[in-house]
């Protein structure tokens, strides 16, 4: 019997073997059918979800409504909150690039040994996202660390209330951030060839003027992904508003969050996550345009 | 002589800002430790004593347990079956010439491009319309779906830096293209798969936002429980179990990382 299954099994690898598109479904094929049954066809049912009315029980009645999109587009708290999350993306994000290009280039461009240096960045990403943005609450809280350095060097003298602010969101949420815009960058800048900008330096250039000239248009690439990357990061940050925002930072996800396991209004969950889905899907259809999608794939 | 000047201030203040850089990813992360030998329940920055107190009542308190059970379980089946179903995909993407190879490219990172909390809700909502109930189902389901993304990146990335040579040796030497596959490439390349299933490991672990809408009270995975006890009743032993948390996301990964160099091919 064994001998009859290694011959059909050969006689099945002679099949694939004979036709390559089959062997490629054969390969592919389980992924991209696990993503299309539990990413794509979920989204579908958000959509449907999305223009359908919510029972009294909490229930979902199959009677068709725009109302759900009507209330996320005319109450005012719900624009509001899809503004703010996407206004704090755009804020951590800039942030995020403007602190992480400068380690990002350093890493890239340093001689010798840098694969430690390297991993020290990539080790918090691997940090549950609870917990990094719980250790803000240690930082921040009103005996925590910032307030007892201040109050010791007398810079005040009552502790600030640092938590449950705009202030501490974005500063946790640009802390989770940081590997995600680095990486990137750093990957594009240690694949431009050196000799680029020492001949700008020999044809007189400053240091400064070689940057500006040749490493930074060269490293776009890598700041579009890592940007990107971050902004969807943050823009749906649950999280982060909801350990270190208290009632005043509400971001999307919160709202997202509040809608399905506490009011049991599954529609209007639905149409806020389709809306958070449709933003991404334009920046990312934007950013595919500018970086290709082999540069993520790490093809050469 | 001025140019010169300039330059070695600025290379001085980029110095200053990476080192900040590394301080400010650090710091908070040393914070939890110190402040899991906190002794009293309220916490306060320095801690006025030193003490294992919330380690003894971490290694007493059942409830966690069960939830590191279930996280590690879950875990290992999510880093087994995204394992083997990524390296298929990574090998059909980076050798196989097919059409609409760049559209499946992108549908595979889809799940790391929608933030955690909408795939979350989105296959609650679609799984609940097949009446399956929540549970341990949703999160296997789920967490295969998350880490999907990263063992593909991966093993396609040691895929491209592949030498070819090794194979086209095996078939010159008369191997067929399965058994070179089976006797060459796949050895080479396990190494590679196991880092990718320690990576896809951690990410479950670590996974709160988008398992919150798939757990029930019986699949409660550890940071489901830590988030709880944050909002409920905020004490040192939430360190402790952070600091757990920080030493699986240091040694789990690392491990990874050490396989991926040490077998570079």
């Amino acid at each position: 019997v064994p001998r009859a299954g290694g011959r059909a099994l050969n006689r099945l690898l002679n099949v694939v073997q004979q036709h390559p598109w089959l062997s490629a479904a054969l390969l592919v094929g389980p992924a991209v059918a696990w993503v299309a049954l539990f990413a794509l066809v979920p989204s579908v049912t958000i959509l449907v979800n999305s223009f359908l009315t919510r029972s009294p029980t909490g229930g979902i009645l199959p009677i068709f409504t725009v109302s759900n999109y009507a209330r996320a587009f005319t109450r005012l708290v719900y624009p509001t909150i899809i503004w703010r999350s996407i206004l704090i993306g755009i804020e951590t994000t800039a942030i995020a690039l403007l602190i992480g290009y400068p380690v990002a280039h350093y890493l890239g461009t340093k001689k010798g040994r840098r694969s430690l240096l390297v991993l020290l960045i990539i080790i918090p990403f691997w940090t549950s996202y609870l917990i990094r943005i719980f250790a803000w609450v240690l930082v921040l809280m009103e005996r925590g660390l910032v307030n007892a350095t201040l109050v010791a060097l007398g810079v005040v003298e009552e502790p600030l209330s640092l938590l449950y602010t705009h202030f501490a969101v974005v500063l946790a949420i640009v802390y989770s951030a940081l590997p995600f815009v680095i990486l990137p960058i750093y990957a594009v800048i240690s694949g431009i060839d050196e000799r680029l900008t020492e001949a700008a330096k020999n044809l007189g250039a400053t240091d400064w003027q070689a940057f500006r000239e040749v490493t930074l248009p060269l490293s776009l690439p890598g700041v579009v992904a890592g940007g990107m990357i971050a902004f969807i990061f943050s823009m749906g940050s649950y999280l982060g508003p909801v350990i270190l925002g208290g009632k005043d930072v509400v971001m999307v996800s919160n709202t997202i969050v509040d809608f399905y396991f506490q009011f049991f209004d599954w529609p209007f969950g639905s149409a806020l996550s389709l809306i958070v889905v449709v933003v991404i899907m334009a920046l990312t259809a934007a950013v595919y345009r500018v970086a290709r999608v082999d540069t993520i794939y790490g093809r050469r | 002589m001025r140019r010169g000047a300039l330059s070695w201030v600025g290379r001085l203040l980029i110095r200053a800002e990476v080192i900040s850089v590394y301080v400010f990813l650090y710091l908070p992360i040393l914070l939890i430790i110190v402040m899991s030998f906190h002794e009293d329940a309220v916490m306060t920055f320095p801690p006025p004593s030193i003490s294992a107190h919330w380690y003894r009542e971490f290694l007493a308190d059942e409830w966690l347990h069960a939830a590191i059970i279930n996280s590690v379980v879950l875990g290992v089946v999510a880093a087994i079956v995204s394992g083997v179903l990524g390296t298929l995909c990574a090998l059909g993407l980076v050798r196989c010439r097919f059409r609409g190879r760049s559209v499946v490219e992108r549908m595979m990172l889809a799940p790391m491009l929608i933030p955690r909390v909408i795939l979350g809700t989105a296959l609650l909502s679609f799984l609940h319309t097949l009446r399956l109930p929540r549970g341990f189902a949703y999160l296997v389901i789920g967490h295969v779906l998350i880490a999907l993304p990263y063992v593909i990146l991966v093993v396609a990335a040691a895929l491209y830096g592949f030498r070819r040579e090794l194979e086209e040796s095996a078939l010159s030497l008369g191997a067929n293209e399965i058994q070179t596959f089976l006797s060459v490439t796949l050895p080479l390349l396990m190494p590679t798969v196991v880092a990718a299933m320690l990576f896809a490991f951690t990410i479950s672990f670590q996974d709160y936002e988008a398992s919150q809408a798939w757990a029930d009270s019986r699949s409660i995975t550890l940071p489901i429980s830590i988030f709880t006890k944050i909002r409920e009743e905020l004490t040192p032993e939430v360190n402790v179990v952070a600091v757990l948390f920080v030493l699986v996301g240091v040694i789990v990964p690392s491990c990874g990382e050490w396989i991926l160099r040490r077998f570079r091919f």
